[in-house]
């Protein structure tokens, strides 16, 4: 009986203990197991985006080829060095399925799984839209999800996608004694690449020329060319002439001869470092430094460039921007053709070609002006020279039936499109004073049409801004001042071509003559927001039939520029007293530049004036 | 006899089986305190990695989601991404789920060009009553207690909280486990 009594006791506290084990360790299973199970999930997941992301930028054809392989061996790089335990693992990356170069797009969907330490990669390329990473992204819980297809995020192009999955079987420590022996997470993510990315240079200088010489030239003592930075952006130029020659260009045979050229005593070429560090940078494609820039003119490898006299800091390798990125913006046409251009990838219309189509010399003529005149008024005859002030006031477009209209006294366009079927020649005499402006509508308080020490007061809102259009002329100014202010100037020229035996070359030289000011801002809005001129003229290059036409800005007293100056066929010349507002918050696109006589042509980054570069632009889109 | 009564009453006094009875009786409370400390410390834990891993899923998977593909406007997007965060918690759906359960779904996208009329800072708030009925509440800004991401970058902030029974034999408490994730928005729409 007592000992009937005993046993008993002790089989109860063995039976309460062995519940009590029980409990504790399945709790401890849920915790554990789950806990390591998510904890595995969430490092999946992070090593399935960086090799996502990685292998991703090699199919940017922006940045280089479009290369299947090298993304997939980025990728696999990435899930090494993420993954523990697979950086032994092998890559896994047939070239059968994964080609070095492809000319279209393979329309099979490709996938290769390998092992990587205890998990299983799965690449896949291309991804097409119905593909079930496309389709069912990847996230935990009882609902099934299926994500629609969103085509300005996730792109149209399978093969700018690439596809990563992860996944682990793995046995559980202590769930077993729930029943549960094993569990299989799974992770995927997908990314592409991006021609407009949201990885983005500010570029205030590019030179399109492909293969010439001096593209860049700081010619005479002092000139300089330099982009200063806007706190932490550097200053960044890029030049896409590889100096070998060919086509129109003559390249760098000469063994003096270089893209970018420094000639006299303290020229210089810079682009200054980021305020937190970030460096400078002269971009190039000739080889650095064989034609890109003479030995003897760079700077000490870093050297600050700000301190330094010469090309610094040094020229390194990068791809030809080209022109598309603004063709892409404002002239978004499949007609453009490589290697200046290319197919534009974005639905947006084609606002240059709009532009002509409504104002071209064939479109508005004097006879359909002339049965609008509700719209349009109209200079001709007498009027097509300016003796005394003039205001042409209010909104009403103008159109200038003149072979050259001559201002030789203060004329002031207050608003409305001007368009000039002949040259513009803004001629003063050498004692001249007074101005041509373009959107004069603020009477605010000190604002007069020229300028004053102050500058121009500009235009306050979009509806505001002007377009200025030359038809079939030149423009060109000396001594009086040009005001321009949220003001797009367009020069038709498709007549000039260095192909043509009737080239007619159009230039616009805001140059000659010793005196004035030149203001010229783009528009804030609209269309061409930020476009201040663009003119496919062919001015000023030594290497076609051409002699004397420039695309020029010389300033006596001062000299403000504010938006994108395209000039992607001529030569630009800058001259004159370096006695500028500060920095230009510009982007010049020219064929080639040239500053020449001691002038200095300085300008700072602006991402809200200019356009921006996309580069490398990759984008996680499941 | 004398000897049985004294075995016998040597056996009483060295017996341990009563005294073993007596320490587990003495001993059981705090043991059981221990244990369903243990096993609710357990639970309140697990309760907290399904919040923080609720969150997080959510917060990768509106990483990547679109205003358009989220249903089109900036609050179909907040309740696209709240019905994931409830599943991925295991709490049920934006529209019935466990008492007391909280999640927070903001969205910081200034960057983002399309629709232009996207709010750059808009947040839900959903909150699951007594009854397990979910009710939103929609408003500018983030979500509280959240710490914004870097100036100039664009993201995307999902808290889940729901509580949690502490029981610990003598009495218990409720506390209310929370879990938070941001992500950088990677689905801005440039044009």
């Amino acid at each position: 009986m007592r000992r009937l009594a005993s046993t008993s006791d002790g089989g109860a506290f063995a039976i309460l203990y062995g519940l009590v084990v029980v409990l504790i360790v399945m709790t401890v299973a849920v915790v554990v197991d789950l806990s390591t199970m998510r904890e595995d999930r969430r490092l999946e997941k992070l090593a399935a985006d960086a090799a996502a992301t990685s292998g991703a930028i090699k199919l940017n054809a922006v940045v280089g080829s479009a290369n299947a392989n090298a993304a997939c061996t980025e990728a696999w790089s990435y899930l090494k060095l993420n993954l523990p335990g697979a950086a032994g693992a092998t890559t896994a990356c047939p070239s059968a399925k994964f080609p070095v170069n492809f000319l279209s797009c393979p329309s099979d969907v490709r996938t290769e799984t390998a092992p990587a330490g205890p998990w299983d990669v799965t690449i896949t390329w291309p991804v097409p839209d119905s593909n079930p990473l496309m389709t069912t992204p990847n996230i935990s819980g009882s609902q099934t999800y299926t994500q629609p297809i969103d085509v300005s995020i996730d792109g149209t192009d399978p093969c700018g996608r690439l596809g990563v999955s992860v996944s682990r079987d793995r046995d559980f420590a202590f769930a077993t004694v729930g029943g549960f022996t094993n569990s299989t997470t799974t992770n995927s993510s997908v990314a592409r690449a991006e021609v407009k990315g949201n990885i983005n240079l500010e570029m205030p200088l590019v030179v399109l020329d492909q293969s010439g010489c001096q593209a860049l030239y700081a010619n005479g003592v002092g000139s300089l060319i330099e982009v200063t930075n806007n706190g932490i952006i550097p200053g960044r130029m890029a030049m896409d002439s590889s100096g070998t020659g060919g086509g129109p260009s003559p390249g760098c045979s000469n063994a003096n001869q270089y893209v970018a050229m420094k000639n006299g005593e303290g020229a210089s070429i810079r682009a200054l470092n980021g305020s937190d560090g970030a460096q400078g940078q002269i971009l190039t494609v000739a080889s650095p430094y064989a034609k890109s820039a003479n030995s003897t003119d760079l700077c000490a490898e870093g050297d600050n460039p700000a301190l330094s006299v010469g090309i610094c800091p040094r020229p390194t390798s990068f791809i030809p921007i080209t022109r598309k990125f603004w063709d892409w913006q404002y002239h978004c046409s499949s007609a453009t053709s490589a290697p200046l251009s290319a197919p534009c990838p974005y639905a947006i219309p084609d606002y240059i070609e709009q532009l002509r189509s409504a104002y071209n010399k064939t479109v508005l003529t004097r006879a359909a002006v002339d049965a609008n005149p509700g719209s349009w008024r109209v200079i001709s005859g007498a009027g097509c020279t300016v003796d005394s002030p003039v205001t042409f006031s209010g909104d009403k477009n103008t159109f200038v039936d003149c072979p050259t209209y001559q201002v030789r006294a203060t004329t002031v366009f207050q608003g409305g499109t001007v368009v000039f079927a002949g040259d513009l020649a803004v001629a003063g005499g050498a004692s001249a004073n007074g101005c041509l402006r373009f959107n004069y509508r603020i009477p605010a308080s000190g604002d007069a049409p020229c300028l004053t020490t102050a500058g121009a007061v500009e235009a306050s809102t979009a509806a505001d801004e002007m377009i200025v259009y030359l038809q079939n002329g030149d423009l060109t100014r000396s001594n009086l001042d040009f005001v321009a202010s949220r003001t797009f100037i367009y020069q038709e020229s498709v007549e000039a071509s260095p192909y043509s035996a009737t080239t007619k070359f159009r230039q616009m030289d805001f140059g000659a003559g010793s005196s004035g000011s030149i203001w010229i801002t783009a528009p804030t809005a609209g269309n061409f927001e930020n476009l201040a001129i663009w003119t496919e003229n062919f001015a000023g290059r030594k290497d076609v039939a051409n002699t004397n036409t420039i695309n020029g800005f010389r300033a006596a007293t001062s000299l403000v520029l504010e938006g994108i100056f395209f000039f992607p066929n001529g030569r630009v010349k800058l001259s004159g007293q370096p006695d500028y507002f500060g920095a230009a918050r510009s982007q010049f696109v020219s064929w080639s530049l040239e500053v020449f006589g001691g002038a200095q042509l300085r300008l700072i980054p602006d991402p809200d004036r200019t356009l921006l570069i996309p580069v490398g632009g990759v984008r996680l889109i499941r | 006899m004398d000897r049985d009564l004294g075995n016998t009453g040597r056996r009483r006094v060295g017996s341990e089986s009563g005294a073993a009875a007596v320490e587990f009786a003495l001993l059981l409370p705090l043991f059981a305190m221990l244990v369903i400390g243990l096993i609710s410390a357990g639970f309140t834990f697990h309760s907290w990695l399904s919040s923080t891993h609720g969150a997080q899923e959510s917060a990768r998977f509106a990483a990547t989601l679109s205003i358009q593909a989220g249903g089109g406007s900036t609050d179909s997007w907040l309740a696209t991404v709240g019905e994931r965060a409830f599943d991925a918690s295991n709490l049920g759906t934006s529209a019935t789920a466990r008492a007391g359960s909280v999640v927070c779904v903001a969205i910081y996208a200034p960057g983002n060009k399309f629709p232009t009329t996207i709010t750059p800072a808009r947040r839900v708030i959903f909150t699951a009553d007594s009854n397990e009925t979910v009710t939103a509440a929609y408003a500018a800004g983030t979500c509280p207690g959240m710490s914004p991401a870097a100036a100039g970058t664009d993201y995307v902030q999902v808290s889940v909280s729901r509580p949690s029974n502490f029981n610990f034999v003598l009495g218990s408490t409720q506390i209310q486990v929370e879990g938070k994730s941001t992500s950088h928005y990677e689905a801005v729409a440039l044009s």
